[in-house]
């Protein structure tokens, strides 16, 4: 064998083995043919020896040599075991780092969970009206009226509007009236119901909508007169346990409708929302209304049509408008019907007036500025983690340099910190859960928030919720480890790490990114708060305080108003009692007026209040010119008194004694009063006259005295008992009814408040780890200065001056946005502030001491140390 | 989960019990060429090895460098508890048939 020793297997055949094996059975198998090539060698000769190794080379080749990974036992454990190294790495730094990793988790989660309420808020708004099967079929109709002051836009539309669709267009497979019911009394035997939430519906409207029945059979439940079908609770409350089909609730004393259907719980995503239908055929227009059900002009009814499948809505549409001006026909109004798909109904109505009660809008601006309040505070929470994260690298760069070393490369490293990030996110999306659960109560009271209640409806939206946040934890992740995994391990281990200009130059644009969102999102709440404060103050031109509206049946009315009024005055606590149509929250009539010699074609519409000689002074809105109605004149049932914007618009020189034929009276004008706001302040105010009632009306306005409310109502109650009997006393006062108007606005100043509350303590967290960590690495630098002779007020300005400089930057690049947003928001008010210097100023002042204050802790102790400490090692 | 056992994996296994703890590819090759005078290639016993690893019914172990083979180290197999069991069974499998043929069969030879 020696002398032979010196040949060798052909080494191509060597190479060409380890080019088709590159797994650890290699080796022993190479050893294996050499071994037989010198076997060969001995009992062959040499040529032979090696076709037979080439030969071997070339069988070897199968699935175990081709393998990268055959050993079952190297393939099962190495990637996991690293994972397990990552983890277990991961726990140990968040471990050593207390102080940052809960300001990481803790941001993010505030960040997750409030962009998880804004979702379910969202959410739930855009999910009106979905659930019913045949909803992209159902149109609501709607009216424009024309005028040469521009169109008017209205939900309602006249009762024979939806009978007459029936009948005369194709492509309609059902059309239904919705009324609302005013107030009736309900009584079950002798116990009477204060009810509100109840519509005339007509025989089909159960048909059309997916309003689902318990009992009863939604084909024919409202198709006779005197039929009521009511909800689940209603039953319980008439009926109590007992079964309320083909019972009985006495209506107005007069009549008896009897329980056709029983109604599930209604979805609380419906743009109606109502306790009792009553069937239409039972509907009897009221005394003293001048239209019938025959009318065009009345739009006081909600009409819904089904279409047929699959037909053209505009064609369908134009119908509508042929029949419409066919029946409708004024000089100067130019009318138009429009079919709003239901879909869009909830989140489409803003340009709609006379919506009706129990029906129910949301803003689309309140959900994208949401959202988009969701997106920043996400965006806030990321970047604080991203930079804690990458300030925290220069402590890990031994353990990045060791595992360099050891032959980690950069993907590794890369996938080692994506891995510790999604790690810290999933521990802060469940952090964010038991935030939301513990949240629940505040947001369901005091910004009407219904978060989801059941764990199931949370674990449906679970993957949804662990996919956003691994994103967040890649996305937030994504930077930390680039420049991680950039690091030189020499440089590394040799102690000399810095991240570069470019690094801290980026951590600072982050910074002041964040800042600019705080800035904004403060000023916007004082702008908010502010508009809110100014409504609130507003002088609307009358009296508001003090003021209770009692709520009374027209016959009641009529029967017991003397009764009422001079038992009412004769307690000192009561003021002033005044008979009213209409509460000044919004609502008002509204009728044609044309000055009388003027062709019938120059028509305005007034709106207009019935009330008595009292309501002047109970208001207190001011007289400008003539005299308000007395009682002392009996002509003044003909009389009318204008408001000052009537009067311009009008253009009428000499108000006083003007002729004006108004709803189809002829009235002379004898007083002017001045401008009140008698609409919410989103609009301008509309010309309104005032007369005597007509009609009964269904108002007391009570002026009462200051201070003990209560017991002034207590006697009210007693007398309301012994004169009206039975009707329950409904009192609302009047500033209450006021503010209602303005709820939406109420519930995004909550909503902005608490979101930019948490949008600014996120900031600061970030802030505060920041600071933490770079008057760590200052250290040394102030131990120098002191020693050399710098005061403590000295060395705060050095540690604090770059963040100041940070946030003034941040709030300079604010304002321009806060100018755009704020005076965008303001303009939809018809009455608004203007954007004032202070706004932007206190937000940024309110900014910067919040950041002084969470600085203040680590720079003060720093600049307290003693220099020897730090100084010591070098 | 039931494995089977080929014939020539069988001879391969019980080479691997023979050769106790010195089992390696090329000593198995050598055995079957010698012992049972057949023509076999390497690459075959080692696939056979491999196979019976993943079984279960061998276990490999790679041993200590040595000056021989340029210093590339062999990799030893040793027959598992399963591998004996298999063999086991195989073996009584057999000695049943056996059993079974009657004696003049064999006479008559």
């Amino acid at each position: 064998m020696s002398a032979q020793s010196n040949i060798l297997p052909p080494r191509l055949a060597d190479r060409f083995f380890r080019f088709y094996c590159k797994n650890d059975l290699a080796e022993s198998i190479l050893g294996d043919l050499h071994e037989r090539f010198f076997d060969d060698l001995e009992k062959k000769t040499a040529s032979k020896a090696k076709f037979n190794y080439w030969l071997n080379v070339i069988r070897f080749i199968n699935r175990h040599t081709l393998n990268r990974n055959n050993n079952p036992n190297y393939r099962r454990s190495n990637n996991s075991a690293m994972l397990r190294n990552y983890l277990l790495i991961t726990l140990r730094s968040l471990l050593k780092n207390k102080g940052y990793a809960s300001i990481n988790i803790l941001g993010l989660a505030v960040g997750l969970a409030s962009c998880m309420i804004i979702f379910f808020y969202v959410t739930k708004e855009l999910s009106f009206d979905q659930f019913h099967t045949k909803g992209d079929r159902i149109y609501r109709v709607t009216n424009t009226f024309t005028r040469t002051s521009g169109p008017i836009y209205w939900a309602r539309t006249p009762p024979a509007l939806a009978p007459s669709i029936r009948s005369g267009i194709s492509g309609i497979e059902k059309s239904t009236r919705l009324r609302y019911a005013d107030d009736h009394t309900y009584a079950v035997g002798d116990r009477i119901f204060n009810q509100g939430n109840v519509f005339y519906a007509d025989s089909v409207f159960l048909q059309i909508f997916d309003f689902e029945l318990k009992a009863g059979d939604k084909n024919t439940a409202l198709n006779n007169p005197n039929s009521v079908v009511i909800t689940e609770a209603m039953a319980t409350k008439y009926f109590g346990d007992e079964d309320p089909m083909g019972k009985v609730i006495s209506f107005d004393g007069r009549r008896s409708l009897q329980v056709t259907g029983v109604l599930k719980p209604l979805p609380a995503n419906s743009h109606i929302t109502f306790d009792m239908l009553i069937s239409f055929e039972t509907y009897v227009v009221p005394d003293g209304y001048l239209a019938d059900l025959n009318s065009w002009g009345w739009a006081g009814f909600h009409t819904y049509i089904l279409t047929t499948p699959n037909v053209d809505v505009a064609t369908i549409n134009d119908q509508i408008i042929k029949l419409y001006n066919e029946n409708f026909n004024r000089a100067n109004i130019t009318t138009s019907t429009e079919l709003q798909p239901l879909h869009s109904i909830y989140l489409e109505s803003g340009k709609y007036t006379n919506v009706g009660e129990s029906i129910h809008t949301g803003t689309k601006s309140t959900i994208y500025g949401l959202s988009l309040v969701a997106v920043l505070i996400m965006v806030i929470a990321g970047f604080n983690f991203m930079n804690l994260s990458t300030a925290l690298s220069l402590s890990r760069g031994k353990e990045i340099g060791i595992r360099k070393v050891m032959g980690a490369v950069k993907g590794r490293i890369v996938f080692q910190f994506l891995t510790e990030s999604v790690v810290v996110s999933l521990i802060s999306l469940t952090v964010a859960f038991v935030l939301i659960l513990a949240s629940q109560s505040y947001f369901k009271e005091q910004l009407d928030i219904a978060l989801p209640s059941s764990l199931s409806e949370y674990l449906t939206l679970l993957p949804l919720f662990i996919a956003a946040t691994l994103l967040v934890g890649v996305l937030s992740g994504s930077y930390p480890s680039a420049v991680l995994s950039a690091f030189s391990p020499i440089a590394a281990l040799g102690g000399k790490l810095k991240t570069g200009k470019a690094g801290a130059a980026l951590r600072n644009a982050l910074m002041v990114f964040q800042f600019f969102i705080s800035v904004m999102l403060i000023a916007g709440s004082i702008v908010i708060v502010s508009q809110m404060n100014f409504i609130r103050n507003k002088s609307l031109g009358f009296d508001k305080e003090n003021v209770i509206k009692v709520q009374v049946l027209r016959e009641d009315m009529a029967k017991h108003h003397n009764a009422l009024k001079n038992r009412f005055e004769q307690h000192s606590q009561v003021l002033k009692v005044s008979m009213c149509s209409h509460g000044l929250d919004g609502s008002s009539s509204s009728g044609p007026a044309t000055l009388v010699g003027a062709p019938e074609d120059e028509a305005y519409q007034l709106a207009y209040y019935q009330t008595d000689d009292a309501f002047l002074e109970l208001t207190g809105i001011e007289l400008v010119e003539g005299r308000f109605l007395s009682k002392d004149f009996l002509s003044d049932s003909a009389a009318m008194i204008l408001n000052e914007t009537a009067v311009g618009i009008m253009e009428l020189e000499q108000p006083l004694g003007t002729k004006i034929n108004f709803n189809r009276i002829e009235r002379t004008v004898i007083g002017v009063v001045k401008d009140f706001h008698f609409n919410s302040l989103h609009s301008d105010i509309a010309p309104l006259a005032i007369v005597r009632p007509f009609t009964n009306t269904e108002l007391l306005l009570i002026k009462i005295a200051p201070g003990n409310v209560a017991e002034t109502l207590s006697i009210l109650e007693n007398d309301w008992k012994s004169i009206v009997g039975a009707s329950p006393f409904d009192v609302t006062f009047m500033d209450d009814g006021i503010q209602q108007m303005y709820e939406q606005e109420e519930k995004l100043a909550g909503l902005i408040n608490v979101f930019s509350g948490l949008a600014v303590i996120l900031a600061c967290l970030g802030l505060y780890g920041l600071v933490a960590f770079s008057v760590q690495a200052k250290l040394k630098e102030v131990g120098i200065r002191k020693v050399l002779g710098a005061s403590v007020e000295k060395l705060l300005l050095v540690l604090s001056k770059k963040f100041i400089l940070l946030i003034i930057i941040a709030n300079v690049m604010a304002w321009p946005m806060i100018y755009y947003l704020g005076d965008m928001w303001l303009n939809s008010f018809a009455y608004r502030i203007e954007m004032q210097w202070w706004m932007y100023a206190s937000a940024g002042l309110v900014l910067l001491l919040i950041a002084l204050i969470t600085i203040s802790n680590q720079t003060i102790r720093a600049a307290l140390t003693n220099p020897v400490k730090v100084l010591r090692n070098e | 989960m039931k494995t089977t056992i080929g014939e020539f994996e069988e001879i391969v296994l019980l080479l691997v019990a023979a050769q106790h703890n010195e089992a390696y590819g090329l000593s198995i090759t050598k055995a079957i060429e010698e012992k049972l005078k057949r023509s076999v290639t390497m690459s075959s016993v080692h696939t056979a090895l491999y196979r019976l690893e993943e079984k279960g019914f061998v276990q490999s172990r790679v041993g200590g460098a040595t000056a021989e083979r340029g210093g590339r180290r062999k990799r030893f197999f040793v027959i598992t508890a399963l591998g004996k069991a298999a063999l086991k069974e195989s073996r009584e499998a057999r000695n049943q048939l056996w059993s079974m043929i009657p004696q003049y069969v064999l006479e008559i030879g």
